[in-house]
């Protein structure tokens, strides 16, 4: 599924900040959608949070940059950072080349799901993409 | 929002926009750096209608010109890159002048000042009584940027476009040299540090010179734009200079006649608070933003990640004149420290 050349993937959870995150048990994966990819461009540098920090859901835990724009990404959710994908920080571009799958960016343990963010499904992010693109 | 003549033209092959200047721009159409290296290698093209473009024609023009221009010899036919000066000696533009001849003159100036520029021009024609008017034609022409080592094979194919000078014509232009003919006004210059040309032209043939171009040039963005205009060491009026600003010491000295008439004034201004405008290489990521402090004692006035050098290059200002390999850091966003050398500019040297 998709709208227009944005993939948004079925089986993801997402937010309205153009975040993805993928809920396996505890573990929650996240990454930035493609729509925040392609709108940012080439990725040039992933500032990547510390692995055992205490994240809350909607708080920015690392900072993602272009060529020229700056953009800080948000926790999904609440609970601890368990993991981090240690090939941002020598190959940013990965997560240009496939934002859901190798450019995922950390791994939360889930302590709360929501308490800050409302995840909005596959079809509510799609309608969000439909309505950004017909605003312009 | 202001649309240019272009934007439906762009919209369908896949833009991303971005508001400048109260216009609707593309920003980029996927990729910065590969439209960047195109135009650096082959040949890109750039919508830049938000550009001001302004006549001015009477038998005072040169008068009014050289009232309020920083340079003292216009030659015919040629273009001059310089300042727009005030009563009071600041800066308020940084413009093209174009003379055709002595009562007949054509300014690009940028779009986020172009009523300042019109009120500052309005103002002198009516204190000094001069015989001269100024006509803006921004709104209803398309203006496009040829840019790139190539540009020069792509113009004929341009041949197609009614009434437009021939081809031949275009090419023989010198570097800054102009040509006008009816609506069209071609001109080789840009703000790529390639060669190229700028070519004003009547909006409705928009659509038709954008279709040409997307068939043997890449689209590019004010993104590419950015990252090429830094690595060619050019400055953006707003960021590396502006109302309280000097050119003085920015590298931009001879761009400034020192007959020209608010000479005295600007240099008195840059003498009571001298400051230095330096190109920075920086060590490695985040990218600084504009305003970013610095040690020593200054501010980034732009920033981007060259897509030729492979790192993030800025313009500061500073308070003292630091020398070429002097070692800076950089504050970035209040919070990490990157540390930088002091580079002269052009930060790459083309063949």
């Amino acid at each position: 599924m998709g709208v227009g050349k944005y993939e948004v993937l079925p089986d993801l959870l997402y937010t309205s900040e153009h975040e993805w995150v993928k809920i396996e048990g505890k573990i929650a994966t996240c990454g930035i959608t493609d729509y925040a990819q392609k709108s940012l461009s080439d990725i040039v540098f992933v500032e990547l949070p510390q692995v055992g920090k205490e994240v809350k859901s909607g708080e920015v835990v690392c900072v993602v940059e272009s060529v020229k724009a700056v953009s800080d990404v948000f926790s999904p959710v609440s609970g601890k950072i368990i993991d981090v994908n240690k090939k941002l920080e020598s190959e940013p571009s990965l997560i240009n080349k496939s934002p859901y799958k190798e450019g995922w960016i950390f791994k939360v343990e889930i302590e709360e799901k929501e308490n800050g963010f409302k995840l909005l499904s596959a079809e509510e992010y799609q309608k969000l993409l439909e309505e950004i693109e017909q605003g312009r | 929002m202001l649309k240019t003549p272009f934007f439906e033209l762009e919209k369908k092959h896949n833009a991303f926009f971005t508001e400048f200047a109260g216009w609707l721009l593309p920003l980029h159409f996927g990729s910065a750096i590969e439209e960047a290296l195109h135009v650096r290698n082959d040949c890109g093209f750039f919508d830049i209608s938000h550009m001001g473009r302004i006549k001015i024609k009477g038998e005072d023009a040169e008068k009014l010109i050289k009232k309020i221009f920083s340079r003292d010899e216009l030659k015919e036919g040629k273009g001059h890159y310089g300042f727009l000066v005030s009563e009071e000696g600041k800066v308020i533009d940084d413009i093209v002048v174009f003379k055709k001849n002595s009562s007949d003159f054509f300014i690009v100036v940028n779009a986020s000042r172009k009523e300042k520029d019109i009120e500052l021009l309005k103002s002198e024609i009516e204190k000094n009584k001069i015989k001269a008017e100024i006509k803006d034609i921004s709104s209803e022409t398309a203006f496009v940027a040829i840019q790139g080592p190539k540009a020069k094979d792509k113009i004929k194919e341009l041949s197609n476009i009614k009434n437009l000078p021939p081809p031949e014509s275009i090419i023989r232009l010198k570097r800054f040299s102009s040509i006008e003919e009816g609506d069209f006004f071609i001109s080789r210059t840009g703000y790529t540090g390639e060669d190229g040309f700028e070519i004003s032209l009547p909006a409705e043939l928009a659509e038709k010179i954008w279709k040409i171009l997307a068939s043997i040039a890449k689209p590019c963005g004010l993104a590419a734009r950015d990252i090429l205009r830094l690595e060619a060491g050019l400055i953006l009026y707003g960021l590396d200079l502006d109302e309280n600003t000097s050119p003085f010491g920015s590298h931009l000295e001879r761009f400034i006649s020192e007959k020209s008439e608010r000479f005295e004034l600007m240099k008195k201004n840059f003498l009571a608070n001298p400051q230095f405008l330096k190109g920075v290489i920086l060590d490695g990521f985040p990218i600084p933003q504009s305003g970013d402090e610095t040690e020593p004692e200054g501010k980034i006035t732009s920033a981007v990640f060259s897509a030729v050098l492979k790192k993030p290059i800025a313009f500061a200002r500073f308070k003292e004149n630091l020398k070429e390999g002097e070692r800076i850091n950089v504050k970035v966003r209040g919070k990490k420290i990157v540390q930088g050398t002091i580079t002269k500019v052009p930060f790459i040297q083309k063949n």
